[in-house]
């Protein structure tokens, strides 16, 4: 029996996957899907768990997770009890958002790491004095500290000692310069500490249900692994984490199939459609840092671009016969007839009645959300959420019972949405799928029959209505795509008003109406298309097509999230910067500067040091053998009168291995592979 | 105007006895000041710059007619602010830490203010801190940095890291210049833009604000 199983989780959005693989041979062994339960992601975990071949379990040696977690509590503005001393810092280099978090102490740094005032250490401790009790973490920045971490790591000792409490500096989440980015990326990162930790506690108690003693891993950012002792105090770098382990499940995927080295990956979804890269088999990450909602971090993640636009996205057309698809997402006619068929009969009415609805009205429905409230509502909201408490209403039916004009309708059906009382349901590009047969999941002939009422009402048959839906994603998706690549090398970026030119090109490449017939624009990608999410199968095709290019769409695409958790690497990185003042060479790494009277002396002492603390890193993160890296750059500059001038040296280390496994306790002698060969 | 063709006239001969007075003349007859500005003032130097790229002309001949400028200037500078003349943008400009020299940078600076720019100017052997906290309170749109020694140039660097560390980067222009700075010295620093002359230095600028 196997001992080398990884058992991989994804807690997206909508689902929580899981795989079960063989690491060594790289087998899939089982795969299941349940719904993600965002009060407590654990038991979503539990269900998923239960769909799995059980016997593999005594063989896991791994488990690794990828989840939205970081993400979604950040959006949605969770905040915990949390302190940030920003050292050296005025009062404009933070984001005023987080202000309330902030205490401002003297000292900090230089552009040369030169201390600018001393730590103010009496300050400090009277602050954690009176804070101690009421917080959960400490944040800590220094201005400059990246050029001299000191008065950030003499300031995080005496919050430890004081407090007993984590204190994560600045300088140990990034090497890079902006004190506002750092000061945003460790106050976040303190506010996700006590939200991982609970995390990590309850996935542990259902692991331990399971019998399942293996080293917990989760995936960054950036697709690697990390361990979740080294990752307890570094949360912030899970955020991207779900996109990240798909964009590695897709190359784990596609490296079944051969060599992988340059792909985009486009993962269509149920509201939203994530580009991303693969260049050299490795994800391109984003230069300036991850942005989280409006804040901008420095954390090293993938670039990923994401629009609304996917399965379940609202289809509408315009007075004028243009379509729309998203950034809405409502739930498709064909899911609302699955569990409700009485709608057909409401649907025949209004196509009957067709010409009396207002031209932009697709045929739209709502069902009432969650608990039916008391009181608060007036009267024409009270009268909609009594009709609703029957069932899915129409548009029409709702006008009737609350005796509106639909227009006025629409506006209390916007507001109750908002309120979270009711949900919309409409066309979607799902309902497309189910009329021509791609999908059958749900009710193909409620898809048909509300298709059938739009193109009624719009004068349109329903093959024209159908490519003007292909021609619209086909074009979002397409130009998502070309963003991202051209974007690569010169960071260029497409004006989304565009020049008459550029507009002309585009309808060339995307539309069918507007070809010319003088000149032709044909793109051509060099990188091939990888599909995963269920539409990609309709939809991509007919992009790769329009771009140049081929598509893959992987067997086990629909488990590339969960397949990405278990299969990426522990790596990472770390620098030291060596500069010249007067005379002399400071080296600047994250232990301090050291200064010294040669070059090569700094070079070597910079050498030295990178390799033992990226190797302690990388083994505290939960790696094997790690295969150390040591990158050098040295930057001369030429006077216009020939001088040369010796600007810096730059150390940069890498470090990458694949996770240790451990195999099961809970089963004596497991570990002694030869007595299990059968 | 014969006037303002007078004054563009001496400017360009370096008269700065007389183009101050027939600055303030043109004032009196009625003429408005960002009208003689643009028309005699801006087109004059416009001129000797155009003849200095032609090496037409040299250095100490645009050296006085920007003195003759900036004795306009003088008189002009208190009507404009009254009539809130509108400027073309706002510029810092300073030379770096360790450096003293300031002629280039002078005329840089007049050269701007004749293109209807508000300059300041924050001298020679500037901080880096300097540098940002003038960026902090005047929102500039160019910060010009100037650096005549090889050993200086450096600073320019330190000036461009100190504005990211700030999180200010972004919401400038930053452009190099001075004796021994080259294009290539100026893109691996980081700068946005680099002229080899005061001239050229303002035309620069309207190009990287443009876009």
């Amino acid at each position: 029996m196997s001992t080398t199983i990884g058992l991989g989780i994804d807690v997206g959005g909508t689902n929580t996957d899981s795989v079960l693989i063989d690491l060594e041979n790289k087998k899939i062994l089982s795969f299941a899907k349940a719904s993600t339960t965002r009060a407590d992601l654990a038991i979503g975990i539990a269900d998923s768990l239960r769909g799995l071949d059980k016997r593999h379990f005594p063989g896991i040696a791994l488990i690794g997770l990828s989840t939205t977690l970081a993400t979604n509590a950040i959006v949605e503005g969770a905040r915990r009890r949390v302190s940030a001393i920003l050292i050296g810092y005025g009062p404009d280099d933070f984001p005023p958002g987080l202000r309330e978090d902030v205490v401002l102490i003297r000292g900090g740094h230089d552009v040369r790491g030169e201390e600018r005032a001393p730590l103010d250490t009496e300050t400090l401790r009277e602050i954690v004095q009176h804070k101690k009790g009421d917080t959960e973490a400490f944040a800590v920045c220094g201005y400059f500290s990246v050029r001299n971490p000191d008065h950030e790591l003499r300031a995080a000792e005496i919050i430890r000692q004081m407090t007993g409490r984590p204190a994560v500096c600045g300088h140990e989440l990034s090497p890079k310069l902006d004190a506002v980015k750092r000061a945003t990326t460790t106050i976040l990162n303190a506010h996700l500490i006590p939200i991982i930790h609970h995390l990590v506690d309850s996935v542990q108690r259902v692991f331990l249900r399971n019998r399942i003693t293996a080293p917990l891993m989760i995936v960054r950012g950036d697709g690697s692994l990390m361990g979740i002792s080294a990752i307890m105090n570094r949360p912030i770098e899970t955020i991207l984490s779900g996109p990240a382990a798909s964009l590695i499940g897709a190359r784990f995927l596609l490296g079944q199939e051969g060599a992988v080295e340059d792909a985009v990956i486009v993962d269509i979804g149920g509201t939203t459609t994530d580009t991303a890269l693969l260049r050299n088999g490795s994800p391109c990450l984003n230069p300036e840092g991850a942005r989280i909602g409006s804040w901008q971090t420095n954390v090293q993640a993938i670039d990923i671009r994401t629009i609304g636009l996917g399965g379940d996205s609202q289809v509408t057309l315009d007075y004028d016969g243009n379509l729309r698809v998203g950034p809405k997402r409502i739930i498709p006619m064909a899911f609302l007839g699955a569990e409700h068929p009485e709608i057909e009969a409401e649907l025949e009415r209004i196509r009957g009645r067709c010409d009396h609805l207002p031209l932009y009205s697709a045929p739209d429905f709502w069902v009432a959300w969650g608990k039916n409230p008391e009181g608060h509502e007036e009267r024409t909201g009270r009268r909609i959420l009594d009709s609703l408490g029957k069932g899915p209403r129409s548009l029409l039916q709702l006008s009737e019972a609350a005796d509106l004009g639909m227009t006025d309708v629409r506006r209390e059906m916007a507001r109750l949405e908002e309120k979270g009382l009711v949900q919309h349901c409409g066309i979607t590009p799902t309902d497309f799928l189910h009329a021509n047969g791609t999908f059958a999941a749900w009710n193909r002939g409620t898809a048909l029959l509300a298709l059938q009422i739009l193109c009624d009402r719009h004068r349109i048959a329903l093959p024209a209505l159908r490519e003007k839906l292909a021609e619209a994603m086909e074009r979002k998706i397409g130009l998502q795509i070309l963003d991202l690549i051209l974007a690569e090398p010169s960071r260029l970026r497409r004006n989304q008003a565009g020049c008459d030119v550029c507009l002309l090109f585009w309808d060339q490449c995307f539309s069918r109406e507007k070809r010319s017939d003088h000149v032709r624009f044909q793109i051509s990608l060099k990188d091939r298309l990888v599909g995963i999410g269920a539409p990609a199968h309709a939809f991509l095709p007919p992009v790769a097509q329009k771009l140049g290019t081929s598509v893959t769409i992987p067997f086990h695409a629909g488990v590339a999230n969960a397949i990405g958790a278990i299969t990426g690497a522990v790596a990472l990185t770390d620098e030291a910067l060596i500069r010249p003042v007067l005379g002399q060479f400071r080296l600047h790494s994250s232990l301090g500067v050291e200064i010294f009277a040669g070059l090569e002396e700094a070079t070597v002492r910079g050498r030295d040091l990178l390799a033992k603390v990226i190797r302690e890193k990388a083994r505290a993160a939960g790696a094997g053998e790690a295969e150390v890296t040591l990158e050098e750059k040295e930057h001369w500059a030429t006077s216009r009168t020939g001088e040369s001038l010796f600007m810096e040296k730059r150390l940069i280390a890498r470090a990458i291995g694949s996770p240790r496994l451990e195999p099961s306790r809970m089963l004596p002698g497991v570990s002694d592979r030869s007595s299990d060969d059968q | 105007m014969e006037l303002l063709e007078k004054i563009s006239e001496e400017l360009q001969n370096g008269n700065f006895i007389d183009v101050p007075k027939l600055t303030q003349e043109a004032l009196v007859q009625g003429i408005s000041p960002a009208v003689i500005l643009s028309d005699a003032l801006v087109a004059g130097m416009d001129v000797v710059g155009e003849k200095f790229r032609r090496d037409e002309l040299f250095m100490p001949e645009v050296l006085i007619a920007a003195k003759a400028m900036q004795a306009a200037m003088t008189v002009l500078r208190p009507k404009l602010i009254e009539t809130g003349v509108e400027t073309a943008g706002t510029v810092v400009i300073g030379t770096v830490q360790g450096d003293l020299h300031d002629i280039g940078k002078n005329l840089v600076g007049m050269l701007f203010e004749g293109a209807g720019y508000q300059v300041i100017d924050l001298g020679v052997g500037v901080a880096p801190e300097r540098f940002v906290e003038a960026v902090r309170t005047h929102k500039p749109d160019i910060v010009g940095l100037s650096s005549l020694l090889t050993t200086t140039m450096p600073q320019m660097r330190e000036v461009i890291e100190s504005l990211v560390e700030a999180g200010l980067r972004g919401s400038v222009k930053v452009m190099v210049g001075g004796a021994p700075v080259t294009e290539k010295f100026a893109q691996d620093i980081g700068a946005d833009g680099y002229s080899p002359d005061a001239a050229s230095a303002v035309e620069k600028a309207r190009v990287l604000t443009t876009r």
